[in-house]
């Protein structure tokens, strides 16, 4: 270790001190500000640094808007300052600043001399951190989102060439040998086959606008087109779908009974996907002013930390977003080996009619 | 729809005993002009689920097979490509196949059905190559024929 001096020592802390790009206060245990270097002077506001070099003591809780803990982003619960028995070292802190506004702070906080009870409370700026945090999750979430749509786009066109243009095209040869037909019989099986095609090419076309957005969810409301969504969903995957609701075919806003129907939609599909179950129970119901769904498996679970995901792996961020989006909230419960239950509820306030 | 008095229940039990596989499914077509599939017998299924799913010309493992009448072979499936949209093939994932052989039938140029012959060990049908399964089978089963048309 290299030897210092005390007063080589001092000369580094001083200098410390008065050009630290980090905040310092000495606060006493009380939480009354001591003393404070330039770059914490920089923060606090001008009445108050005048109040405190005219000698009267100022309390940090004056511009402190709370810390973070596991409940709240900014609580006062259990203050630091005032409580400095657990460890310390490290949280974070908002601060009210002079120039920027509410600014949050990654702060430590400890005593520095227990006789005179001195403690050292030390800030770093987090904002660019944080706008880096929030960047990445932006851009992550921007690259799931447009690799989604892609992908949609893909099964789309692929639905497109592989059905309804290939039918058209059997249509075409088969109108163009009618044409070099002169049996009257024989035109007449031709047409009829004709026929056939085109009832399926329909039937191909209503499929997929019926995928691409149900009408019968703005024409008859949420209860029709989840019921002809689950008979999809029985002869298509062999899942029972158990659907019970109290709703009363009463209609919502339009951007709720999307988000429910979208919702229930992927919580049914996961469930298809990976519950490994052959029957899922949803229930719909309003209840004090709140749309509420259940949808309840009783498949293999997952372990929510670590799905084991098969896909996008967007699916359930976005029955979150979506939730978010109309003021709701969604919640799954779900253990390994016991099933998987989604429960969303969102606030309605339906116009008297 | 295939009028038969051809029993195919029981033709599909001595494949799957003659094969020695776990499973032997058969999908028919159901109408003459309908491009749709049914689940109609099954051997060593272990639930009844394959009565309920519908198969659709051109769409999952069976659709592909019925519609453009060639042979599918998959010998592990947890290997493949497939393996993250089993949820389309309900078939494979309720009867936890692992590795299968899908084979069209046909009768007068058409397929008319299609063979699926299943095991629910991955790779277990690597050995018993396709060539070998065909000779089993014979030429014939009832009134379809096992017919290479586009090989």
């Amino acid at each position: 270790m290299i030897q210092m001096s005390n007063s080589q020592m001092i000369d580094f802390l001083v200098k410390m001190y008065e050009n630290s790009t980090e905040a310092i206060f000495f606060l006493d245990q009380e939480g009354k500000i001591l003393a404070l270097n330039p770059t914490a002077r920089e923060i606090v506001d001008d009445r108050l640094l005048e109040s405190l070099q005219q000698g009267n003591p100022s309390m940090l809780c004056t511009f402190c808007r709370g810390y973070t803990n596991d409940q709240n982003e900014m609580t006062c619960f259990d203050c630091h300052i005032q409580n400095a028995e657990d460890d310390f070292s490290s949280f974070q802190v908002y601060l009210e600043t002079k120039n920027k506004g509410t600014v949050p702070y990654a702060a430590s906080y400890h005593p520095i001399d227990e006789e005179k009870s001195t403690y050292v409370f030390m800030l770093r700026d987090l904002t660019t951190q944080f706008k880096t945090q929030e960047d990445l999750y932006k851009n992550k979430l921007m690259k799931q989102t447009i690799e989604a749509q892609e992908n949609e786009r893909k099964r789309i066109s692929r639905e497109l060439h592989d059905s309804v243009v290939q039918e058209l095209i059997s249509m075409l040869v088969d109108l163009r040998l009618t044409k070099y037909m002169d049996d009257p019989a024989e035109v007449q099986k031709q047409t009829q086959q004709m026929e056939g095609t085109l009832n399926r090419l329909v039937e191909d076309v209503r499929n997929l606008s019926v995928v691409l957005r149900p009408a019968s969810l703005d024409d008859l409301g949420l209860e029709a087109a989840f019921r002809s969504h689950f008979k999809w969903v029985e002869k298509n995957y062999g899942l029972d779908v158990n659907f019970s609701s109290t709703l009363n075919n009463r209609r919502y806003r339009q951007d709720i009974e999307t988000a429910v129907y979208r919702i229930g939609q992927e919580a049914i599909l996961n469930a298809i996907k990976y519950a490994e179950t052959f029957q899922v129970s949803v229930l719909l119901t309003e209840l004090e002013g709140y749309i509420e769904m259940y949808v309840r498996d009783e498949g293999i679970g997952f372990n929510k930390e670590k799905p084991d995901v098969k896909g996008s792996g967007i699916g359930l961020s976005g029955m979150e977003e979506r939730a978010e989006l109309v003021g709701g909230t969604i919640s799954i419960d779900t253990e390994v080996g016991k099933g998987t239950t989604v429960y969303l509820s969102i606030p309605v306030k339906r116009s008297q009619s | 729809m295939l009028v038969t008095s051809f029993d195919f229940q029981t033709a599909v039990e001595q494949l799957k005993t003659d094969l020695e596989v776990d499973i032997v499914l058969l999908a028919l077509a159901e109408q003459e002009d309908s491009f749709c599939l049914k689940w109609k017998c099954a051997a060593g299924n272990s639930n009844d689920r394959y009565r309920r799913v519908m198969l659709k010309s051109g769409k999952g493992v069976v659709g592909n097979v019925f519609k453009t009448g060639k042979p599918v072979v998959i010998p592990d499936v947890d290997d493949h490509p497939i393996r993250n949209e089993l949820y389309n093939y309900p078939m494979i994932q309720f009867e936890k196949i692992k590795s299968f052989i899908a084979l069209p039938l046909w009768q007068s140029y058409r397929v008319k059905a299609v063979l699926l012959i299943g095991s629910r060990t991955a790779s277990q049908l690597q050995d018993i190559d396709y060539d070998a399964v065909i000779k089993r089978i014979g030429y014939d089963f009832g009134p379809l024929q096992v017919q290479e048309l586009m090989t």
